[in-house]
């Protein structure tokens, strides 16, 4: 058991960083705050998402209280986590379970399987608990209080959210694990993470078009028949996921032998979904793991073609450029974060508007008003160099592999530059989606199209100055995964709050002056003029400081 | 060719000298070994060298240049391969070896000359245009030393460069290091092979707990020692 707590422990501590952020803390180092900043900023960013989840919560619950089943509330909350979990599960276990880079560790220690899959199943766990938390907290917290529930009622919600995972998670692991014993999945690692990437978006698409066609006020209906029809989200789901209603029964069964039957028979249930996960990770486990770093070879260049390629010199500042841009179109959580993200937010946009009632038809109409469409063709490119976190992390997304740009005889001004390129390179993305936009739906001429893209450039200057100042500020080079470069990483929280300032800024200039009289072109023109004097500012002292900046990093 | 003088470097806020009052010097045409035991401060050492790790104090001078008021003028001159190759992994090998052509200013028929040339010392035109990801340990460190070789350095760096190459691939990497000091160049690095260091060094150096505490010739290291035998009987007896 000693042993299986040891691995435990190391693989909860690796993958949290636990050991890291008490090494930071130690020496009072602010990095400590890295994953207690993440997981705050995160929650920070859902809150709203959650409080119109407690709202439809609470209608829900007046809507069923006079039928007598306000308790759908916590099968609501129960379904909705457990798929969730079930939906992240298959991406969390693979990444988890078959990408770590402890495992060529792990894996020659003179441990059984299970022992190596346990710690993994746990780390699973554990991140599964935050992944559920907004969807099961709000269910357990509207009924518990809008009921007037007693001890047991929490004591057991407790219970049930600790066990809550272990059923999906178990169901992720086995299949996966089937899949990778038949199938080395990893050898396409990239493909399969960005599919579910994709998959993700898919689904916050799909929730996004589902919550805009609910008409105002008829919340409560529509969440009655979503859930409670014969056809029903609850209905269906609990046929096919019956512990999520074994829960509800567990919570709010009329009787206390009830309650606790289906308690017994959800924590059982539970308890030998992981005993069959142990049973098939002993088998399948190191199955799916060996051969797992194979790489296909590709094909042998000749003699002309290596002559050809070796000859292809460039400045330095374009070789940085493009040693940053090939890097970030080949890691797929960089590409779906900086690149996918241009293509996305126009059809994220579009869809409701092309679905949906009055207000959206009046929007849509707006949009083809030549005064609107320029500044809302402006506008987006303004906020793709805000949103994207190319350059917020230009620095960061180097991570150990930093030396080189330390001993490499360019100067970190030099290198700048190659980055501030980088940054353009992938907001000019964005163009060809402007371009469909501005000739396709909005009657541009050339003329238009031109101001509108240079002014959306020039405006985003001080913004991809900004965000490179920020991330050089403070690079975060420890990552141990390209995720960790994004999604852990402050400096694009950092970049987006004073970049939002600026785009605020921007659009006040706007509207003031055409508030008073002054036409669009000019605004757009006195705008792009402005952003670019202050970009030029911003990345005079970029480059200014560059040279002390590059040398404080040590790595 | 390289000065180091009074080169310190503390960590934990002082408590743990790694490099203490390091003076050294190697000239033109010499290759010096660098050895100590595990954490003797070796790799600090190089990475103040290379401009990686600032000095508490002193100063370390290359061809005439100081690194900390002319960096870019040592870093022209040098070429640092590091003791971990993980470079990187999403580039192709010729997309990596381009890139440090560009950063370094090699010429297009230059570039073309010495990649062509040490593709084919090193046996990697093969695997050149896989992604470096696929490459194993001692094909990643080939392709770091193709790209720290492409500038022709004055003064070439290597961090424990023996590591994870096969027998003909460090025969190759040692006639390399010999070709370039006959050339009046000067190759600085650091080992745990002594029989290596003793074969192929003009001079070395011992550091242990940070200070430097042998140097010179093979036949100067014997007549510090009471065993005279191998360079291993003279480093444990010294690092003891």
């Amino acid at each position: 058991m000693m042993v299986t707590w040891a691995v435990w422990k190391t693989s909860i501590k690796t993958y949290f960083g636990l050991s890291l952020a008490r090494y930071y803390l130690a020496r009072r180092d602010i990095k400590f705050l890295g994953f207690p900043g993440v997981v705050l900023a995160l929650a920070v960013g859902l809150a709203p998402l959650v409080y119109i989840y407690q709202r439809l919560l609470n209608a829900a619950y007046d809507a069923t209280l006079p039928l007598g089943q306000s308790q759908v509330v916590l099968t609501m909350s129960l379904v909705t986590a457990s798929v969730m979990v079930l939906f992240f599960g298959f991406a969390y276990v693979l990444s988890v379970f078959y990408l770590s880079t402890d495992l060529s560790l792990l894996v020659p220690l003179p441990l059984k399987p299970w022992q190596v899959l346990s710690g993994k199943f746990l780390v699973v766990l554990l991140s599964e608990y935050l992944t559920m938390a907004p969807f099961l907290l709000p269910g357990f917290i509207v009924f518990g209080l809008r009921s007037g529930a007693g001890t047991l009622y929490w004591v057991q919600a407790l219970a049930i959210y600790i066990l809550a995972p272990i059923i999906p998670v178990s169901i992720a692991a086995v299949v996966i694990m089937a899949l990778m014993s038949v199938a080395n999945l990893t050898r396409y690692k990239d493909t399969v993470r960005f599919a579910g990437m994709v998959l993700f978006i898919l689904f916050i698409l799909a929730f996004n078009i589902m919550i805009t066609r609910i008409e105002p006020g008829r919340e409560a209906e529509f969440i009655a028949q979503l859930f409670l029809s014969e056809e029903g989200l609850v209905v269906q789901y609990g046929k096919v996921f019956p512990p999520a209603v074994w829960a509800t029964r567990a919570l709010a069964a009329q009787t206390m032998a009830a309650r606790w039957s289906w308690f017994l028979l959800f924590t059982g249930v539970a308890v030998a979904s992981a005993g069959v996960t142990k049973i098939t990770g002993q088998g399948l486990f190191y199955q799916g793991l060996i051969g797992s770093e194979e790489v296909r070879a590709g094909k042998r260049l000749t003699k002309s073609q290596l002559v050809v390629r070796s000859r292809k010199a460039s400045g330095p500042a374009r070789a940085i450029m493009l040693r940053d841009f090939r890097m970030l179109v080949r890691t797929p959580i960089y590409v779906l974060n900086s690149v996918a993200m241009i293509f996305l937010l126009p059809v994220f946009l579009a869809l409701p508007l092309l679905l949906g009632g009055t207000t959206q038809s009046l929007f849509l109409g707006s949009l083809l008003d030549p005064t609107f469409s320029r500044l809302a063709g402006a506008g987006y490119l303004v906020v793709m160099a805000l949103f994207a976190p190319a350059s917020s992390t230009a620095f960061s997304r180097e991570g150990r592999l930093f030396w080189v740009s330390r001993v490499v005889p360019v100067d970190p001004s030099t290198q700048v530059q190659g980055k501030l390129a980088q940054g353009y390179l992938v907001l000019l993305l964005a163009v060809p989606v402007l371009a469909l936009f501005g000739f396709g739906l909005a009657g541009w001429g050339p003329v238009d199209f031109l101001l509108v893209t240079l002014t959306g450039l020039a405006a985003s200057l001080p913004l991809i100055s900004l965000s490179l100042l920020v991330d050089l500020l403070r690079p975060y080079l420890t990552w141990e995964n390209p995720q960790q470069a994004i999604k852990q990483n402050l400096n694009v929280i950092f970049a987006m709050v004073l970049g939002g300032a600026l785009v605020a800024g921007q659009a006040f200039m706007v509207t003031r002056m055409m508030g008073a009289g002054t036409g669009s072109t000019l605004a757009l023109l006195a705008t792009a003029g402005a952003s670019l004097l202050l970009g030029a500012g911003i990345h005079g002292v970029l480059l200014r400081l560059s040279s002390v900046l590059y040398q404080r990093v040590e790595i | 060719m390289v000065e180091l003088r009074g080169l310190t470097k503390s960590y934990n806020r002082g408590q743990v000298k790694a490099v203490d009052d390091l003076d050294l010097s190697v000239r033109g045409g010499e290759i010096f070994g660098f050895l100590g035991p595990n954490g003797a401060g070796k790799t600090t050492t190089i990475k103040m060298m290379v401009g990686l790790l600032k000095p508490d104090r002193g100063t370390v001078n290359i061809a005439g240049y100081d690194i900390a008021s002319s960096p870019l003028e040592v870093k022209r001159r040098i070429s640092y391969v590091p003791d971990n190759p993980d470079v990187y992994h999403r580039l192709t090998g010729m997309e990596y070896l381009n890139f440090m052509g560009d950063v370094y200013r090699v010429s297009a028929e230059e570039r073309e000359r010495r990649i062509l040339r040490l593709l084919d010392v090193f046996a990697l035109g093969g695997a050149v245009s896989d992604p470096i990801k696929s490459y194993s340990h001692g094909m990643r460190q080939k392709i770091v030393l193709v790209g720290a070789l492409l500038h022709d350095p004055l003064v070439f760096i290597l961090d424990e460069p023996m590591v994870g190459l096969d027998p003909r691939s460090a025969h190759h990497l040692k006639e390399i290091m010999r070709e370039h000091c006959s050339l009046g160049k000067t190759v600085f690095f650091s080992t745990h092979i002594l029989e290596v260091a003793e074969k192929l060094c003009d001079r070395i150096g011992i550091i242990n707990k940070g200070r430097l505490i042998a140097l010179g010739t093979m036949d100067e290291l014997r007549a510090q020692a009471q065993d005279k035998q191998s360079l291993e009987k003279i480093f444990l007896e010294l690092t003891e």
